[in-house]
């Protein structure tokens, strides 16, 4: 039988694929992210109907219930990508950084009175 | 002592066309070479700047002062000094202690001369200023290992090669200490040498708040983090 809180997340994950799409089809994404992010959300999808299988992985794992283990990998997946934008932003303001110091040294340069 | 030797002011400068006129005439007199970093000013900073020894480097937007410290040291480079300065822009500072700065470095006795407010005198000094003041010292002595009275204090001069070694990679707040951790990496010989400031109104509002004292070590943690 299909529960409310199946149907909610199962129309969360649909409502996910189709902006997802609708960003391909505006070209504002590449071909193999959405093919990634679609194969991901299709893969959650299937958990929220097939719970039993994420409660066998957490009981593999030592943990008593599915859904801690959903709450841990989730944790660490954020984790992971919010260090990636750190590393992110922290490289484009090193080149930003760069390319303002550039510009300020070189019209100094070029100044006939500096 | 500065005529004899290159003797080379770097001055970050962000909104102070209050200050920067006379600023520049009490250095000039100490130095051969001034170079004032515009760190994206909106107001006349930059044409209040223009003085004879001025090389005026524009930021086209505001990076911090750490950035535009590194911004005058690389062109510093060009000029090929034996001392670099750095100077606060908003008149806290006496001239007069430049000498103090330049002689153990020409006469090869440190690579770095770092002021200490503390040593010489603090003048109308904030009570909270004082506190997050010797806060940060325990913290850059802890991390840094090198005993200093004063850390966050910009009055400070380099020796040619030192200035050469040195890379700032903190653009806002955390530059100071990034500056002590350099000097500890390098082994540079450091003085310190006691020195003048007075706080006024206009520094008190143009210099950063105790506040921000705080973010100092998130800066430090989060740049060490994505560096590692």
């Amino acid at each position: 039988m299909i529960t409310p809180s199946q149907l909610l997340l199962a129309s969360i994950i649909l409502f996910v694929i189709w902006r997802t799409h609708a960003a391909y089809k505006k070209k504002n994404l590449s071909e193999s992210f959405v093919a990634v992010w679609t194969i991901f959300w299709l893969g959650v999808l299937i958990l929220v109907f097939k719970q039993d299988l994420v409660s066998q992985a957490a009981h593999s794992l030592g943990v008593s219930r599915g859904v801690d283990l959903v709450i841990y990998i989730s944790l660490i997946v954020i984790f992971y990508f919010v260090y990636k934008i750190l590393v992110l932003i922290n490289d484009l303001d090193g080149k930003i950084t760069q390319i303002i110091r550039k510009i300020a040294i070189n019209e100094a340069k070029k100044r006939p009175h500096r | 002592m500065a005529k004899k030797n290159n003797v080379v002011a770097v001055i970050a400068a962000f909104n102070e066309e209050k200050k920067i006129s006379k600023v520049i005439r009490q250095v000039a007199k100490h130095v051969n070479h001034i170079i004032v970093v515009d760190d994206g000013s909106v107001d006349n900073t930059a044409l209040k700047a223009k003085y004879k020894k001025v090389t005026i480097l524009r930021h086209i937007i505001n990076l911090g002062q750490g950035a535009a410290l590194q911004t005058g040291f690389e062109y510093a480079r060009i000029l090929k000094p034996d001392v670099v300065i750095t100077y606060d822009a908003d008149g806290q500072f006496e001239a007069s202690d430049i000498n103090k700065f330049v002689k153990p470095i020409v006469k090869r006795k440190a690579d770095v001369v770092l002021g200490s407010r503390f040593l010489g005198k603090a003048l109308s000094m904030p009570q909270s200023r004082l506190i997050i003041l010797k806060l940060g010292i325990l913290f850059t002595r802890f991390f840094s290992n090198i005993r200093l009275t004063d850390t966050h204090n910009g009055f400070r001069a380099f020796s040619g090669e030192a200035i050469n070694k040195i890379e700032l990679k903190h653009n806002r707040w955390a530059h100071p200490s990034e500056i002590i951790y350099q000097i500890s990496k390098n082994k540079f010989r450091v003085k310190e040498v006691p020195i003048t400031v007075r706080y006024s109104k206009y520094s008190w509002k143009k210099g950063q708040k105790n506040t921000e004292a705080f973010k100092i070590p998130i800066e430090l943690i989060i740049k060490a983090l994505v560096n590692s």
